[in-house]
């Protein structure tokens, strides 16, 4: 038949374009299919940025020639068009990779993060934002709630909250390819033990075309629903989030936190008397002569660790301070003041010892000095003096 | 692999199907998008279906089936397809010959022949993504009544 001549261009037999066949190919055995690096490259090459405009209309020709009987003729082939569909995709990230410092009672802290479109074509955004008790590796494990939590995007471009310039609450005719800063606004309450609070904003991709109107969400285009070529259809095109965020629903969501840094600091302070000259240790009384302990114990509450901190107490009028008898450490058991307490360098002269703390007497005040004061580990101090 | 050009006509005459004498040569240009799916099986399944829901980065399928509706044959058939800038080239599809290409419409040949001038005003070698046209030069006479197709993919930009 006629049709022998034409098995020379159809060198491979088996599924191709002509039979507009299903293939079917474990993915180890495509590579040897393949015959160019090319094609094998451009398999994963999903494209990054939005890329060709949604609407867009591609028409393809070819044109042809070849001769017969002798004349050369040229002609055309058909226009192949096909409509450019809307691919939805977004990212949304959190700007800064940590956690807000904020403080008991503070209003208007701000949480910031950014919103790109990577669709092919403008359109509005939806924004909402959540409390979820998450735990995140670099924001912490959330344990209270914001108040009074607002949402708004950045109007200047100035990546900073202006109160009062910032208003918009949905995102406005975001081009492709470009960005929009999104800002949570909140007041922080006063909770018992609370330190982190995670919010989280979702931008949903919503229907552009009508600027300062914010569109409706979009939809996905049905798979079930018959296609027409000459309707822009809808795709979601996004990826998954790493929590609460599902690939392909039209919606980014990123995490940010509030971070309580202050600290509850609070001391108790006792007075042991620890010999006199008559009954010396046992059973002693204050008497003049005695030697009396002041034991000052400071707790730090949270939930920020305490810096800083100064321990400072005026030796008591009518009794006289031991030098070299202040004692800073862990608070100690049995009654002792401290547990494995460093004798700190009380004077000005000399070295100074070399130990997390610090100490001072200027004659009337003693002070006993803590760099670091950690949530729920408290620090005693323990210094000396004789009963005039 | 010449075939002889009065075996054919015989052929031709017998099945003298075609249309219309002095039909001539007929190019239909139809473009299909590829579907990926994962199969439970663990393979990946790849369905041509009408590019009715095209977005960018996916890949596209151009045919040009061609038939010689004529009643003598047709000698020196060459196919030239621009590219729509929108589309980047990718590579014949599966089952047809590869396409002589080109990155300026004027020069054609294996696209590892080509060569491209870069931003830096030197000469590199071309890439899928620089072509511009494809063509197909059918080597064979088209015996009347006769059909064939081609087709090479392009992925969305």
């Amino acid at each position: 038949m006629i049709g022998r001549g034409l098995s020379i261009l159809r060198p491979h037999s088996g599924a191709s374009v002509f039979q507009q066949e299903v293939s079917v190919f474990k993915a180890a055995t495509r590579i040897a299919l393949l015959t160019g690096a090319a094609a094998l490259s451009a398999w994963s090459g999903a494209a990054q940025a939005a890329g060709t405009t949604a609407g867009t209309s591609i028409a393809n020709t070819a044109s042809v020639t070849y001769t017969v009987g002798g004349s050369t003729q040229t002609a055309q082939s058909n226009t192949a068009t096909f409509l450019v569909d809307r691919k939805v995709n977004l990212t949304v990230t959190e700007v800064g990779g940590t956690a807000t410092s904020t403080a008991i009672g503070a209003v208007d802290q701000v949480t910031t993060f950014q919103v790109t479109n990577l669709t092919n074509a403008a359109q509005d955004f939806i924004l909402t934002g959540d409390q979820a008790g998450v735990v995140i590796a670099l924001l912490g494990a959330d344990n209270f709630d914001v108040t009074n939590m607002r949402i708004f995007v950045d109007s200047n471009g100035n990546g900073t909250y202006d109160a009062g310039v910032d208003t918009a609450t949905f995102i406005d005719e975001l081009a492709p390819d470009t960005s929009a800063t999104v800002f949570i606004v909140a007041n922080i309450p006063n909770t018992p033990g609370a330190s982190v609070a995670i919010v989280s904003l979702v931008a949903q991709a919503a229907a552009g075309g009508q600027a300062g109107t914010q569109g409706a969400a979009l939809a996905a285009t049905s798979l079930l629903t018959a296609d027409s070529p000459t309707t822009v259809d809808i795709v979601f095109a996004d990826a998954a989030g790493a929590l609460n965020d599902p690939a392909r629903d039209g919606k980014g969501r990123a995490y940010d936190s509030y971070k309580i840094s202050t600290a509850a600091i609070s001391m108790t302070k006792t007075a042991t008397v620890i010999s006199d000259p008559l009954n010396l240790g046992i059973n002693p009384k204050a008497i003049p002569g005695a030697t009396i302990e002041y034991c000052l114990t400071v707790t730090n509450a949270g939930p920020g660790t305490g810096t800083g901190v100064v321990l400072a107490d005026a030796v008591p009028a009518g009794t006289t301070y031991i030098s070299n008898s202040l004692n800073v450490g862990s608070p100690g058991i049995a009654g002792a003041c401290t547990l494995l307490g460093s004798t700190e360098d009380d004077d000005t002269t000399g070295a100074d010892e070399s130990d997390p703390y610090g100490g001072s007497f200027d004659g009337t005040t003693v002070r006993a000095n803590i760099p670091s004061l950690g949530v729920n580990a408290p620090v005693a101090a323990a210094f000396r003096v004789t009963v005039n | 692999m010449r075939f002889p050009i009065g075996l054919c006509t015989a052929l031709a005459a017998l099945t003298a199907t075609a249309p219309a004498f002095g039909a001539g040569l007929t190019v239909t240009n139809t473009v299909f998008a590829q579907q990926r799916s994962t199969a439970p099986d663990g393979t990946t399944k790849i369905a041509l279906t009408p590019a009715t829901r095209v977005t960018p980065g996916d890949r596209v399928v151009y045919q040009l089936a061609y038939r010689n509706g004529g009643a003598q044959p047709i000698e020196g058939l060459t196919l030239n397809n621009p590219l729509p800038q929108e589309l980047t080239y990718r590579g014949p599809a599966q089952g047809s010959p590869a396409p002589e290409v080109s990155v300026d419409g004027q020069n054609y040949g294996p696209l590892a022949a080509l060569k491209v001038r870069g931003s830096d005003g030197g000469w590199h070698a071309a890439r899928a993504e620089d072509v511009t046209h494809v063509r197909w030069r059918i080597a064979n006479a088209l015996p009347a009544g006769s059909t064939g197709k081609v087709a090479f993919e392009a992925v969305l930009k």
